[in-house]
C-alpha cells in the first residue's frame, strides 16, 4: 500500500515535470501566470496547516474517504496518492520549478522528487513506531512549521510570477 | 557547481513542505487502519 501510493504520486507529478511545458503550450498559459496561481494555491495550504486545520484541497472529506475504502485498492490512489502526496499543491510547486527552464533543472527537481518519494516511503513503513516515538504534539509541531514555509513558498511563487510577468509585458 | 546545490535544495525543501512526510504518516496510518502489516 504505501509502495503503491508513493510510487503512483512519483509518476503523477514526473508527468507534470517532464510535460509542464507541453501542458502550458497546450492551453496558452505562461509560467508567470502559473507561477501566480500555484502560489496563492500553496499559500492556502499553508495557511491553514499554519491555524492547525487540515487544508482543504489537501484532505479529502470523509464521504471520500469511505467511498475510496470500498475499493481494495482504493486508499493507495485516493487519498493518499491523489490529493494527499500529489495535491494541486505539489503539481504546482513541480511544474514552476521545472517548465521554462533547462533540462538539466527538470532533471534536478525530478532528483528531488525522487528523493522525497523515498523518504515518504521509509516514513511510512516505519509509521507506527514512527508516531510513537515523535507523539501527536511533535507532529502537530512539524505540521504547523511546514504550514509556515508553505506560505513563505507560495509568497514566493507569487513575487516570482508578478515579477516575470511585468518583465514580459515591459519588454514587449 | 554551487548553484546546482541550491536548486536542489530549495526545490528538496519546496517538496518536503508539501509532500510532508512527517505530519502524513498519521494520516497514512489512518486510511491503512484495517489492513495488515503485510498490506501495507
Amino acid at each position: 500500500m504505501a509502495a503503491t501510493s508513493v510510487f503512483l504520486a512519483f509518476g503523477i507529478v514526473a508527468v507534470f515535470i517532464i510535460g509542464g511545458r507541453a501542458i502550458f503550450e497546450l492551453f496558452g498559459i505562461t509560467l508567470p501566470a502559473f507561477r501566480i496561481a500555484g502560489g496563492i494555491l500553496v499559500f492556502l495550504v499553508g495557511f491553514h496547516l499554519l491555524q492547525g486545520q487540515e487544508s482543504s484541497v489537501h484532505t479529502p472529506t470523509t464521504e471520500d474517504n469511505e467511498r475510496s475504502r470500498d475499493a481494495a485498492f482504493g486508499v493507495a490512489v485516493s487519498p493518499l496518492a491523489i490529493p494527499i502526496l500529489a495535491g494541486p499543491g505539489t503539481i504546482a510547486t513541480a511544474m514552476s520549478y521545472s517548465a521554462g527552464t533547462s533540462l538539466a533543472e527538470m532533471g534536478l527537481t525530478l532528483l528531488a522528487l525522487l528523493a522525497i518519494c523515498a523518504i515518504t516511503y521509509a516514513f511510512f513503513v516505519a509509521g507506527e513506531s514512527f508516531t510513537k516515538f515523535m507523539g501527536q504534539n511533535a507532529l502537530k509541531v512539524v505540521s504547523r512549521l511546514m504550514g509556515l514555509i508553505l506560505a513563505v513558498i507560495g509568497t514566493q511563487m507569487v513575487i516570482a510570477g508578478v515579477s516575470g510577468a511585468v518583465r514580459h509585458y515591459a519588454s514587449s | 557547481m554551487d548553484h546546482w546545490v541550491v536548486q536542489f535544495g530549495s526545490v528538496f525543501m519546496a517538496f518536503f513542505a508539501i509532500m510532508n512526510p512527517v505530519a502524513n504518516t498519521p494520516v497514512f496510518l489512518g486510511v491503512t487502519r484495517e489492513l495488515d502489516e503485510a498490506e501495507r
